[in-house]
């Protein structure tokens, strides 16, 4: 396993106050709580900044690790726990208080003991691992192609599982049929796929649908975003325009005189359902990287003609 | 693979007050109170009648977390959500934007 410098991970300094590691903590746990931060990793560094606080608010615990840390271990190197070092006895000898620690990691494990770091339910992990009943909560991907079809897929997710007295994550692997049109966020209940609980109820698996981002359509609720690319003589003239759905082509009337960044609508293109979403085009106007010769002579052409001037309600 | 091997997942449409809680391991006490400041807002009119959407779920499991591990209260709450909703939207719309704008 890795050794944890919990004072770089806080940012503060070996002789940093319980006052600076409450603030450096509360300050980090703002920037990179999983369910305000668009930071990439957001969860991870949360339980890394949370370890680090449990680890070095408690005067007694800090201690412990302090001793641990002045044998010159670098952060990331490998560390295995030092033959003198009795985690269960630093345990036994400080009232250590298990409060949200699980889902810490091996290193915060091995040096103050397993039962501790055990003990509590915390951060993401609590949520899931309180639920009552034996039903059990975990998260699929899915495309937004199978999302809008449904169907039949093979799914793979983390599920957090009783073993013996610990909660660990299970890699859990199920095929299932997906109604077509879930939305982003929505649940899939599976039901007697939970645990056993000790009431004898066996609970139901929820499965929270996260659909991937497309690299063509923005989703929107239950509407759908498509920006079209239209030729400048298409916005003029108006066209009538294969526009790809989630469902195939659809012909789209683009009125004559139409501007970029209008928004047209095609009902009932969007995600499926009871009441179905919309599919909304933006065009897009491109001109065409080099202008052929002929394209040119039209464009000087019309250039000589026009008398439009777009700039004519500037000021100075 | 037959039809047989594959298991039927139902898309659940909303949740009443004693699923949510199970779902979300919320108390009853704050999600009345959240409900008391508008952050939730359930159809129905009783508390028997009322449902919650999955997007409702959400906001509850987020509003769970900024209170245990921010120390944010109700209002506070009501306010980060709102605020964070509005910066999705926004995100939505950069995005959209974006497409249409390539650098």
């Amino acid at each position: 396993m890795e050794f944890k410098d919990y004072y770089k991970i806080l940012g503060l300094a070996d002789a940093a106050s319980q006052e600076e590691i409450k603030r450096s903590y509360r300050k980090l746990a703002r920037k990179y709580h999983p369910d305000v931060s668009k930071e990439a990793d957001a969860e991870a560094q949360f339980k890394e900044v949370s370890e680090a606080y449990e680890a070095l608010k408690d005067e007694d615990k800090r201690a412990a690790y302090d001793q641990l840390r002045k044998r010159g271990y670098r952060p990331g190197e490998e560390f295995r726990p030092p033959p003198d070092w009795n985690a269960r006895g630093a345990g036994q000898q400080h009232e250590f208080h298990a409060e949200d620690t699980a889902g810490f990691s091996d290193f915060f494990r091995n040096i103050f003991g397993e039962e501790f770091a055990s003990a509590g339910g915390g951060g993401q992990f609590h949520r899931q691992q309180d639920m009552q009943g034996g039903d059990r909560n975990a998260q699929i991907s899915i495309t937004l192609e199978e999302a809008f079809q449904g169907g039949k897929k093979r799914v793979q997710f983390q599920s957090p599982e009783r073993d013996g007295q610990h909660i660990v994550m299970r890699e859990r692997r199920l095929d299932i049929s997906i109604p077509a049109g879930v939305s982003d966020g929505q649940q899939l209940r599976l039901k007697g796929l939970g645990e056993t609980g000790s009431g004898g109820r066996t609970g139901d698996l929820y499965l929270e649908v996260n659909i991937e981002t497309h690299r063509q359509y923005v989703l929107d609720g239950k509407d759908i975003n498509l920006t079209l690319p239209v030729t400048p003589w298409e916005a003029a003239l108006g066209a009538s325009i294969a526009t790809p759905t989630l469902a195939g082509k659809v012909k789209l009337n683009i009125p004559a005189g139409s501007q970029a960044g209008n928004r047209l609508r095609l009902k009932g293109r969007g995600m499926p359902g009871a009441s179905a979403g919309d599919q909304y085009v933006i065009l897009q106007i491109v001109n065409p990287p080099a202008l052929a010769d002929a394209t040119r002579a039209l464009y000087e052409q019309l250039s000589q003609q026009s008398t439009f001037n777009p700039r004519a309600a500037m000021e100075a | 693979m037959t039809d047989k091997a594959y298991i039927l997942a139902e898309a659940v449409v909303h949740y009443d007050f004693t699923e949510l809680c199970r779902i979300t391991a919320v108390s009853d006490d704050f999600l009345l109170e959240l409900i008391a400041y508008g952050v939730l807002e359930p159809q129905g009119r009783t508390q028997q009648e009322w449902r919650f959407t999955h997007d409702q779920l959400r906001l509850c499991q987020r509003a769970l977390g900024l209170q245990r591990d921010l120390n944010v209260n109700v209002p506070g709450i009501g306010l980060t959500l709102q605020l964070l909703q509005e910066i999705d939207q926004l995100r939505k719309k950069v995005t959209l934007l974006e497409r249409a704008c390539p650098e």
